[in-house]
């Protein structure tokens, strides 16, 4: 991944582990947050398990950082396989993806109220 | 503008004529004044006057005939605005009945063609993003740009490689972009009457 791509995935993921950014739920399986005038997108496609089709690449996880402009075009993006586990790449990536679906889904929030909710409860006993 | 005109009419020539007989008459008397004034005296005396009115008349017209071009322009301009005008209203209306046609699409599964139409709405919102007009919301206008974009892809994905897609977030942005289309109609009718 050139390095400028780096550099944007590990401020993404301090700024959004900050809840300074917040991610949005686009119509696939992506999640997408806006920067200036430009916004990006991270995308995760989980491989369907066990078909197997002849002479057929066979489907594989990957990870991908979408670039797009005001006018509504993709105009870049980075992919990153499975096969390529254990690279920082992908470890970084992966670690935005969840935090960006934890962003949308405002994870934090719903776990800090269970945790009160829970602690109320343990209180009446 | 206030409208200019450039009519020369046998009553300018009459009364213009007039006023170098009045003002040569005049001139004459002054140089009648000189004893020793002799007839080429008054001729060319007389001439110059009529030339610098005759100077002045032409600065005159050349002045009317530049307002009368700017005028031209100008209702030239308006005119091809308004047929830019009146042309983008129906293209908005075309497209607000296109916004229905994508919901028959995404029922009928047609991802493709769903795709080619919604790119042609964002193409339409960049063009009405451009004229900046005033009321329409640039950032409501962006939003849906992006999210067009988005959504157009996401089809073609799924389309070609079968990929996940939530119905549910795209119809919810065509509704969006229903209501603003309809919203810039309202407004381009309000803006003709």
């Amino acid at each position: 991944m050139i390095e400028k791509y780096q550099q944007i995935v590990s401020m993404l993921l301090t700024l959004t582990s900050e809840e300074r950014v917040e991610w949005e739920k686009t119509s696939g399986n992506e999640y997408k947050v806006n920067v200036g005038n430009n916004y990006i997108t991270i995308l995760y496609h989980e491989a369907s398990p066990c078909i197997v089709v002849a002479n057929a690449a066979p489907d594989i996880d990957f990870l991908k950082l979408l670039l797009w402009n005001q006018n509504g075009e993709l105009i870049d993006e980075v992919k990153i396989e499975k096969r390529d586990f254990g690279s920082t790449d992908y470890d970084n990536l992966m670690a935005l993806y969840v935090a960006a679906r934890r962003s949308y889904g405002k994870v934090y929030d719903a776990l800090d109220n269970i945790i009160i909710e829970l602690d109320k409860t343990a209180k009446k006993d | 503008m206030k409208e200019s005109k450039l009519e020369f009419t046998w009553k300018h020539v009459l009364m213009h004529c007039g006023i170098v007989i009045a003002i040569s008459i005049l001139t004459g008397y002054v140089i009648h004044q000189d004893v020793c004034a002799t007839a080429s005296d008054y001729i060319s005396g007389v001439g110059s006057v009529a030339s610098i009115y005759a100077i002045g008349i032409t600065l005159w017209q050349l002045r009317q005939v530049k307002r009368v071009a700017q005028a031209a322009r100008d209702a030239a301009q308006k005119k091809s605005e308004e047929i830019a005008e009146f042309t983008l209203f129906a293209e908005v209306a075309r497209h607000q009945e296109m916004c229905s046609g994508i919901v028959s699409c995404l029922y009928g599964e047609q991802y493709e063609a769903a795709a080619m139409k919604m790119n042609d709405i964002r193409k339409l919102l960049i063009e009405i993003r451009e004229r900046n007009w005033e009321y329409v919301d640039k950032t409501v206008l962006n939003r849906l740009i992006i999210e067009l974009g988005n959504d157009s892809v996401n089809l073609q994905n799924r389309w070609m490689s079968n990929e996940e897609l939530d119905i549910k977030v795209v119809l919810k942005h065509i509704n969006k972009v229903s209501n603003t289309l309809s919203d810039i109609s309202a407004n381009l009718k309000n803006k003709k009457l």
